[in-house]
């Protein structure tokens, strides 16, 4: 049927290809062409303005730095041993020209680097690398929007180890120039990189760079710029991201104002869009699932990506025009909060404070605060307006006891995440158990989001640290195991119909030895497509479409742990049903329903025919020493309930077991019992709590009341890991069963195909 | 080459502008989109058409701007549909009595595929092209193009009969 298809899409497609129009007016052509011109003339001309601001207000800037009384920040270049967060901000180096950038250790202030012309600027993006201890800035020269990555790095004692240089990440030559923006939640750099001017041809792309800064992905995406994040504006801008995967624009597009998520799969519209008229405060809160914008009227729009809600706050009657909101700005705790000035006049000389009580906007205690940061294991510092500060200017202030004036700026401050406890003069409790993690795990996430097609990637956690390693995008992907030299080789599978093995090996260090890959073995003809089954402690088994061949034939192919080719043996065809090391199943070619399957063991093939004919999705569960097969009949449009058939490799039968309808799971303890996990469908959408049983070896269904995790996974060494569904379909979290519980992260449950090890991968070494 | 052998925009429209529409048109199944696309195209390669005309293949390079284009297309709301990234869970599965009366039910389900599987499939069953090429036109990995071609063709699969595909080869 595949290749009557392919022969029926071409047909059709050369059809309907002779309804299409076929004339051009030319005319209609070039005065498009004239109005594009006309709308980039105006584009070029708003971006003189901006620029002219920026540059208004950096010289603003310098003045006041010249003009103020209170001497800066003590600058030195040879500081001391230092403790505390490291902190970095911009500011100028003796008060006069030109800016640079200030890192903050334990009291003392270093500069790291110095703007090379006055024309130069600075974006700060956040602390990198091992131990946040490299910080990433973006610098550019006007009147480029778009900036160079630059890093350095300061050692324990405080002093930078290095020369600021352009941000080097394995895999990545050329990052080239782009808009750098931190991701909120992943702790990932976004940089966007966009196509050349005019060029509506040339890739833009969106390389998510990994928080250690030892890898990054690329991704094509639409034509277009993110919105501008205003370098005087603090806090946290767009893009953010939203579990862990998707960036997410806020924008201006055409009039209106929406966010967007920025993805080459879905650039048709922005996920929520907002009526209202934008200020340039915009902040995402720390989940990075909710976008504040304020509002030209004084009101302030909540934006939430993943249903596309837009929910209206009501009106701060001070900041309605000629008022404005200044800030926005989350708590940890998910408050929100907003700062206005009743007449935006040169200086805001008057700047009050709101909190969002769930109901109306309430004037706060504070006075003159612009904006707060709350770093993690830190102070949080405030910028606080001050009257002899014109414009927008202010102060950082370090919420500590006593507080430390940091200085006045008009730019963004970071501070690097706080990675061991501060000693603190109060004893520890002696009962706390100290920090775990599981080694090396790697698993697949899935984002979906309304409207948009799933997209999936592959996650490693790395001691304790996620990693990016690969993205499938709108591709079906499960992890298959550690393989090779010290088992350093992450191996995972990902396709549709048919899956390609991809692979990817980490350094002793846990960084990326370069870009995932498609996995290419000696004697195996490369693509390496088919289906893939980890055998558990013993390498791994493929049952291999070979290529070029017409009609598809296909072989099993059996790798080791080295994942050096272990065996080779045709095939017939069909679909694979299940695979161990030593005997593997397929359906029948063409038969549906599906009335038995091909059990081949020793180069001897065995019919085996089913209990009951199944008209779904076939696929089988060995258990963990490969004597018994669960077989699961996934419902079809013509019988809803899943069920389950048992036999040995003897071929000796337990009756069928009938499953309600819904997403069924189905996995063997060690001790040799089967457990069944089955989520309630309604529309499409798994929304009822899974219903879980468990299957005695005697073949009596029992219900486990007890059972609190929907799919449990043993590797061969190490603790069991527990699957937990949390709230949407495929929405979970895996952690492993140890004392205390390990989490480990959010993943997804289901194998494909069921043939797997639950989707997620634990590094036997751990 | 000298200027003079390089197509002038008007020689090229006049030339080749029925395959551009054909093109636009498998990709986005509705001849006023098609239209509006190749003329949104066009303008933006007009001021520099030069530069066009002098690659190897200003066809090839029309029609992967055409692509692009398409995939990054953001204002379709005028026409009342537009192209949507998702098959909707609602969409009714065709059956076979339907599929026979209708040999068209190829070309709608193709229609409701997301757009970067119908882009990729238009590609690879209209264009002949491979997936090494697509994936050069998409801007994205090989391995992206077959698995969305996967997905594609397995969508199609699932919701066709046998007697929808012996119909549309008719």
């Amino acid at each position: 049927m595949s290749h009557d298809l392919d022969d029926a899409l071409r047909s059709t497609l050369r059809r309907h290809a002779e309804d299409a129009p076929t004339s051009i007016d030319t005319e209609a052509i070039r005065l498009r062409a004239k109005g594009i011109q006309r709308r980039r003339t105006l584009e070029s001309v708003a971006a003189v303005v901006v620029l002219l601001g920026v540059v208004l207000g950096l010289g603003a800037l310098v003045g006041a730095l010249r003009n103020d009384a209170t001497p800066p920040p003590a600058v030195t270049q040879t500081p001391v041993p230092g403790s505390g967060p490291l902190m970095a901000f911009t500011s100028s180096k003796d008060g006069n020209t030109p800016l640079g950038i200030v890192v903050r250790s334990g009291g003392t202030d270093t500069v790291v680097t110095t703007a090379p012309d006055f024309n130069s600027s600075f974006t700060l993006v956040g602390w990198y690398g091992k131990d946040h201890r490299t910080l990433v800035w973006g610098q550019s020269t006007a009147p480029y929007r778009e900036v160079t990555l630059y890093a350095v790095t300061l050692g324990a004692d405080g002093r930078t180890t290095d020369s600021p240089h352009p941000l080097r990440v394995p895999g990545l030559p050329n990052l080239g120039r782009g808009l750098a923006f931190t991701g909120t939640a992943s702790g990932s750099i976004q940089f966007w990189v966009p196509a050349t001017i005019e060029d509506q041809t040339s890739a833009v792309a969106l390389v998510t760079i990994a928080d250690d800064l030892a890898s990054g992905l690329e991704r094509p995406m639409p034509n277009g710029l993110p919105a501008a994040a205003h370098p005087g504006v603090p806090g946290p801008l767009a893009p953010v991201a939203i579990d862990d995967t998707d960036a997410v624009l806020v924008g201006i597009d055409s009039g209106r104002v929406g966010v967007s998520t920025l993805t080459a799969d879905r650039p048709a519209d922005p996920a929520a869009t907002s009526a209202c008229t934008p200020r340039l405060a915009v902040a995402a809160n720390q989940a990075g699932d909710t976008v504040a914008l304020g509002c030209v009227d004084g009101s302030v729009d909540l934006l939430t990506p993943a249903d596309g809600n837009v929910t209206h706050l009501g009106v701060m009657p001070e900041a309605a025009d000629p008022g404005r909101i200044l800030g926005l700005w989350w708590d940890p705790i998910g408050g929100l909060h907003a700062s206005t000035t009743p007449v935006a006049q040169a200086d805001y000389s008057v700047v009050h404070d709101w909190d969002w009580t769930g109901k109306a906007w309430v004037r706060s205690s504070d006075e003159g605060v612009l904006t707060r940061i709350y770093p993690v294991g830190s102070p949080s510092v405030r910028l606080v307006k001050k009257n002899d500060l014109p414009g927008n200017l202010g102060r950082w202030i370090v919420e500590s006891n006593p507080e430390v004036d940091l200085g006045q700026t008009g730019g963004a401050l970071v501070v690097a995440p706080v990675t061991a406890p501060a000693p603190t003069a109060s004893p520890q409790p002696t009962d706390s158990a100290p920090a775990t993690t599981l080694g090396w795990t790697a698993t697949v996430r899935r984002s979906e989001v309304a409207g948009s097609a799933p997209a999936e990637q592959v996650w490693a956690s790395i001691d304790g640290r996620s990693l990016l390693v690969d993205d499938a995008g709108n591709a079906a992907t499960s992890v298959l195991g550690w393989y090779g030299p010290d088992h350093r080789t992450l191996v995972w599978q990902t396709g549709q119909d048919l899956l390609q093995l991809r692979a990817v090996t980490f350094g002793t260090d846990g960084s990326m030895d370069g870009r995932a890959h498609d996995l290419e073995v000696s004697g195996v003809s490369a693509p390496l497509v088919g289906v893939a089954t980890a055998i558990p402690g013993a390498g791994l088994v493929l049952w291999h479409q070979k290529p070029g061949t017409s009609p598809p034939a296909y072989e099993m192919v059996r790798l080791d742990e080295s994942l050096a080719l272990h065996s080779r043996t045709p095939d017939s065809g069909g679909s694979l049903v299940f695979a161990t090391g030593t005997t593997y199943a397929t359906t029948a070619t063409g038969k549906q329903p599906t009335e038995e399957i091909l059990l081949s063991r020793g180069g001897t093939t065995t019919p085996i025919r089913l209990l009951r004919n199944c008209d779904g999705d076939l696929s089988g569960v060995p258990s963990p020493d490969g004597s018994k097969v669960a077989l699961l009949c996934r419902g079809s449009a013509t019988e809803q309930q899943n069920h389950v058939e048992l036999f040995d490799m003897a071929a000796n039968r337990a009756d069928d077991r009938v499953l309600p309808a819904g997403d069924a799971l189905l996995w063997w303890d060690p001790a040799g019992a089967l457990h069944a996990s089955v989520s309630g469908v309604s529309s499409g959408v798994t929304s009822a709590p899974s219903t879980v049983r468990w299957l005695l070896a005697s073949g009596t269904w029992v219900d486990d009341p007890g059972q609190t995790a929907d799919l449990r996974v043993f590797p061969v060494a190490g603790p069991a890991l527990s699957w937990t569904r949390e709230g949407a379909a495929e929405s979970g979290s895996w952690t492993a069963e140890t004392d205390p519980v390990i989490a480990i992260g959010p993943g997804l449950p289901r194998p494909v195909y069921s043939i797997g090890t639950g989707n997620i991968a634990v590094r036997p070494s751990a | 080459m000298s200027d003079r052998s390089l197509p002038s925009f008007d020689a090229f429209v006049a030339a080749r502008g029925t395959a551009l529409l054909r093109h636009a048109y498998i990709l986005t199944g509705d001849r006023y989109l098609a239209e509006d696309l190749v003329q949104e195209t066009l303008a933006h390669l007009y001021r520099r058409w030069d530069r066009v005309a002098a690659t190897t293949s200003p066809e090839a390079y029309v029609k992967t701007s055409i692509t692009r284009q398409f995939l990054s297309w953001r204002r379709r709301r005028s026409s009342g549909e537009r192209p949507t990234d998702a098959v909707p869970e609602s969409a009714p599965a065709y059956d076979g009595v339907d599929a026979v009366a209708d040999d068209d039910v190829l070309w709608r389900l193709l229609a409701r595929l997301p757009r970067k599987q119908r882009a990729i499939l238009a590609l690879r069953f209209y264009d002949d092209q491979s997936d090494a090429q697509i994936a050069e036109i998409l801007g994205v990995a090989a391995s992206t193009v077959r698995s969305n071609a996967s997905r594609g063709l397995a969508t199609l699969r699932e919701q066709l009969t046998p007697s929808d595909v012996t119909g549309g080869v008719s």
